[in-house]
């Protein structure tokens, strides 16, 4: 079992990273698109998937490519069962929804057509979208966006994330696959997402420290802040580790394949909420404005905690689970 | 993993269920070493010790995949802990085989594997802990010989092994690191001048020691490397203690998880409720069991790096202080889990965990070998390059 991506793997990472930085929003969306990295009709297997949205979290890349990587793997697996739906993958944009409370799903003689939804949603990036990804523990369903209220508009906690609520009163679902596959692997890549908000913030704390002077020395001499940097090293060494070893796990189809993602979740959201804290206290008073980025990573960080089952979702799963061989 | 290496875990996994000794493992004196050294004895004979050790020495030359097989399926068996061959195998016996002499080593490595020495450490002086090379016992060159005056401590096992790997100063006026000598000291029979003092542990056994020599004179054929470079020694082979040897403890942290996890399920003494139903210690057990996953998924890359670049680089820190603070943090959530119970000792006599020993004996985890607050100085000015605080 090697752990460090081989040449092709670090060659993909590479494109992906160069891309990040250069392209604005739109134009990243469509080079995305473009590459079929949207779809992995390149022979994309979870790994890749992961070492990319590792990218998207570090650079903090705003938009809904996690519900549209989602989505159209939800097609992709209800299509290989001859379902008879009939959906395009590559037309399908779509904005994840985070249940309000427990959201009724009812499926319909077990057809991956025809379920029906009752529950409150909040959806995230909805403008645009042409469906609504609903992720969870015991199945997926993908709803079309015009089959839902338009909601209410709200604030989110992280200024580049678009928020509305909605209640949805028995709304049909245009596909819906039962069983926890896609809740693995939605777990795996917001665990992707979270390490690089682990990354991003160790690295921005260890360049700060290096050059911010106090007492005539830089900060990052002195053991208290080192030594912060350093417990952020080993988060985002555990939550990538975690994540890449989920992911290779799903790809080899192991039985641990679900233990693995909801550790990934689990280990990696920890790291990046308490990197992303770190992270502003090691910035000081400058990590408390908005002219650094210090916040918009904390504030990130969060939404994917609350993003494809929030963490006592995944700790009571871990409970009930076999341990892992 | 090839076909080659299923074949070898399913072998492993057979020899263990078959010899794995089940009567517990004494916690120190002659007792320990006697049960240790028959235990190792019978895995050479099985073909089972130093895996990837090279064929002259005893060993069987395989990779460290295997090595790794090995420590995984080990402990899943409830392998005893290797105890007093501790620094025989995973430490002298490896930096024997980067700076040894010929002579040295085919005098040592075999008998090492074969379970007939034991040896024990001799780094830590009172004055020296941490700053392992401000050490000051003293080694003076006088002819053929070598003249020892000093003392060191919390040496695990001294009172019961035949040999030490000793480090003295050969010369005081050079350079803190530059004047340190990697010595080869016989404790048993011990040499004149030579003394052991076992000191009892906060959890109970007298295994940690301290060594006083007083004009001890040895050979200098006992001298491993070159005189004064005695901290290249030291430092080259560091790593290898780390790496493969670490898969074991992991795993039997891993262990330790799911037996407190059905600890935890049962009732209490006079019929108090499961542990696991109170929110916060389920919370608390399925975060270690995520944890203990993520230590194997951080070990896994250790070791890919330790393949592709031969060693696993300053990072290797990362996992150490990760391993020794989770370690911690499970035999915390031990003591909450006993709650009442955790005030009587029951002893490891008929095969029960004896988690109030385990939480007490936690605390060397973050000291043991460099402390988790120099591992952290380490990572900081090594791994992620910020300016050194010493």
């Amino acid at each position: 079992m090697d752990l460090l991506p081989d040449a092709r793997q670090e060659a993909l990472a590479a494109r992906a990273r160069s891309l990040v930085a250069e392209a604005d929003a739109p134009v990243l969306w469509d080079r995305w698109a473009e590459n079929g990295w949207f779809d992995g009709g390149d022979g994309s297997t979870l790994v890749d998937h992961a070492l990319r949205f590792r990218e998207l979290g570090r650079a903090l890349v705003p938009g809904p490519y996690l519900a549209t990587v989602l989505a159209r793997r939800l097609v992709a697996a209800v299509g290989a069962v001859e379902s008879g739906v009939e959906l395009e993958a590559a037309a399908v944009v779509a904005a994840l929804a985070v249940p309000c409370s427990p959201v009724s799903v009812t499926a319909v003689d077990g057809s991956p057509a025809g379920a029906r939804l009752r529950g409150r949603l909040r959806v995230l990036d909805g403008t645009g979208a042409t469906h609504v990804l609903l992720v969870t523990p015991t199945g997926a369903a993908l709803i079309e966006a015009d089959a839902l209220p338009a909601g209410d508009a709200t604030r989110c906690l992280d200024p580049q994330v678009a928020l509305t609520a909605l209640t949805a009163a028995d709304v049909p679902a245009a596909l819906w696959m039962g069983g926890g596959d896609l809740f693995t692997d939605a777990a795996v890549l917001a665990a992707a997402c979270a390490s690089g908000i682990a990354e991003a913030t160790l690295r921005a704390s260890t360049d700060f420290a290096k050059t911010r002077e106090q007492f005539g020395k830089p900060i990052g001499a002195f053991q208290a802040v080192k030594h912060r940097c350093a417990d952020m090293a080993i988060r985002a060494e555990a939550a990538w580790c975690q994540t890449a070893y989920a992911a290779l796990c799903v790809d080899a189809e192991r039985s641990d394949a679900a233990f693995q993602a909801h550790t990934a979740k689990v280990v990696a959201g920890d790291a990046a909420i308490r990197n992303a804290s770190a992270n502003i206290q090691n910035h000081g008073a400058v990590g408390c404005t908005v002219e650094n980025d210090a916040h918009l990573f904390l504030k990130r960080a969060w939404v994917l905690e609350e993003v494809c089952g929030a963490r006592r979702e995944h700790l009571s799963a871990l409970l009930d689970l076999p341990a892992p061989e | 993993m090839t076909d080659a290496d299923l074949a070898f875990r399913e072998e492993a996994k057979a020899w263990l269920a078959a010899n794995v000794p089940r009567e517990p493992q004494p916690e120190d004196g002659v007792a320990m070493r006697e049960f240790d050294m028959a235990w190792q004895a019978r895995q050479y004979e099985g073909g089972w010790a130093g895996i990837s050790w090279p064929v002259e020495y005893g060993g069987r030359a395989l990779s460290s995949l295997r090595q790794m097989i090995w420590h995984e399926e080990y402990a899943r068996a409830g392998g005893p802990k290797i105890g007093t061959g501790f620094v025989g195998v995973n430490d002298a016996g490896p930096t024997l085989m980067l700076h040894g002499t010929e002579e040295q080593k085919r005098k040592h490595l075999p008998r090492i594997l074969r379970g007939e020495e034991v040896w024990a450490q001799g780094y830590s002086e009172p004055g020296a802990g941490s700053d392992l090379a401000a050490m000051s016992t003293a080694g003076v060159v006088d002819g053929d010989d070598i003249v020892i005056t000093g003392e060191k401590i919390w040496t695990s096992y001294a009172d019961i092994s035949d040999f030490q790997e000793l480090l003295v100063r050969t010369n005081p006026d050079a350079p803190k690191h530059q004047g340190i000598t990697w010595l080869i000291c016989p404790l048993d029979p011990r040499p004149p001048g030579l003394t052991v003092e076992p000191i009892q542990t906060l959890s109970g056994p007298r295994h940690l020691c301290r060594v006083v020599y007083d004009e001890v004179r040895l050979p200098l054929t006992c001298v491993v490397g070159e005189i004064d470079g005695g901290w290249h020694v030291v430092s080259s082979s560091l790593y290898l203690k780390r790496g493969t040897g670490r898969i074991a403890d992991q795993v039997s942290l891993a262990r330790a998880v799911e037996d407190l996890l059905a600890t935890a399920r049962l009732p209490g003494s006079g019929g108090r409720a499961p542990a696991i139903e109170d929110d916060e210690i389920a919370h608390r057990l399925a975060t270690a069991r995520a944890e203990v996953a993520a230590l194997r998924a951080m070990t896994y890359a250790e070791l890919s790096r330790v393949d592709r670049n031969g060693t696993p680089g300053a990072e290797g820190s990362l996992g150490r202080i990760f391993h020794g603070e989770l370690g911690q943090r499970v035999r915390l959530l031990a003591m909450d889990v006993l709650g009442p119970d955790a005030l009587q000792m029951v002893g490891r006599a008929d095969g029960q965990r004896d988690w109030v020993q385990e939480y007490l004996w936690s605390f060397t985890e973050t000291i043991g070998g460099g402390t988790s607050d120099i591992q952290r100085s380490v990572i900081g000015e090594r791994v992620l390059g910020l300016p050194r605080d010493r």
